[in-house]
């Protein structure tokens, strides 16, 4: 694999479909290891990628973006960066009660660290 | 003649401490992207997670966040011949905390986990989940084991998938 290479999986699970790109930004050395430095997007959706069309497809109804250090000499991850941001939700129609209640925006951000290790 | 030795002086200085380019080791032009595992060897991660989300209910708005940080270490049992390796990990809260709708809602302290098992091929393909009852506590209120639930299930997954995307291109 070589920086610039990109690549995309889909997979489905209960009823959602989740579509991602990985690519490989870069690589580097870094004292003795190589470090190779990836990203991705993510999008999560309702229904219609498992074959059930009888379920209204979402649009993104959720985007993650992420960021990995890997270091390929030893074979692990380094860190992980993620922030998922989720559509705002419409007012509902054609309910009394919750039709003036609606999210506005809802985030989730991930930062994992190597912090220790025993060799 | 006292310039020309200073300007001869400075550009011996600068030649000296490493403003010349030296040549390090190449970087690859290909890689090949694999976990590598050694039996009894262990790592520690440390993850921070941070949501937050707005509510809208008439003409008010609301703001709730939740934040748990805590450290995850990955022992390594053992390893098979094709390079899967059987991991135990044991999640160490160290503090949880949010607010809902603007009130703070919960402080934790520190709190350990049971270890959990699972299994991680070279590409990343993970099996053999075992997650512990108390994990999966349900319902919406905030809660320690919820938050950790919460971070296995939908960051373990996507994680999963991307690095299988990548690392499989290589088999």
């Amino acid at each position: 694999m070589s920086p610039g290479s990109h690549w995309r999986g889909q997979v489905g699970f209960f009823e959602f479909a989740l579509d991602t790109t990985v690519n490989l930004d870069k690589l580097a050395t870094e004292g003795t290891h190589t470090i190779a430095y990836i990203s991705a997007k993510s999008k999560f959706n309702l229904g219609d990628a498992l074959g059930e069309p009888h379920k209204k497809p979402s649009k993104d109804l959720m985007n993650g973006s992420f960021q990995y250090r890997f270091d390929v000499t030893s074979g692990r991850i380094l860190s992980m960066r993620a922030n998922w941001a989720m559509a705002p939700d419409p007012p509902t129609q054609g309910n009394s009660i919750a039709q003036d209640f609606h999210e506005t925006d809802s985030t989730m951000t991930f930062k994992m660290d190597l912090v220790g290790s025993s060799d | 003649m006292r310039k020309s030795v200073l300007v001869l002086s400075i550009g011996l200085v600068l030649s000296g401490s490493g403003c010349v380019a030296k040549k390090g080791p190449a970087v690859p032009q290909s890689v090949l992207l694999r976990f590598k595992f050694r039996p009894g060897e262990s790592l520690t991660y440390k993850t921070v997670v941070e949501s937050g989300e707005g509510e809208e209910r008439g003409s008010e708005e609301y703001k709730s966040s939740q934040s748990c940080s805590s450290e995850v270490k990955e022992l390594v049992k053992s390893v098979s011949p094709a390079g899967t390796a059987n991991l135990s990990l044991t999640l160490f809260a160290v503090g949880v905390s949010g607010t809902k709708r603007g009130r703070r809602s919960l402080d934790s302290g520190p709190k350990l986990k049971e270890p959990f098992n699972l299994t991680l091929s070279p590409i990343g393909e993970v099996g053999g989940r075992d997650v512990p009852v108390g994990m999966m506590g349900g319902g919406s209120r905030l809660s320690l084991d919820n938050m950790m639930a919460t971070y296995f299930f939908q960051s373990v997954p996507v994680a999963s998938l991307q690095v299988v995307t990548a690392f499989r291109q290589g088999v």
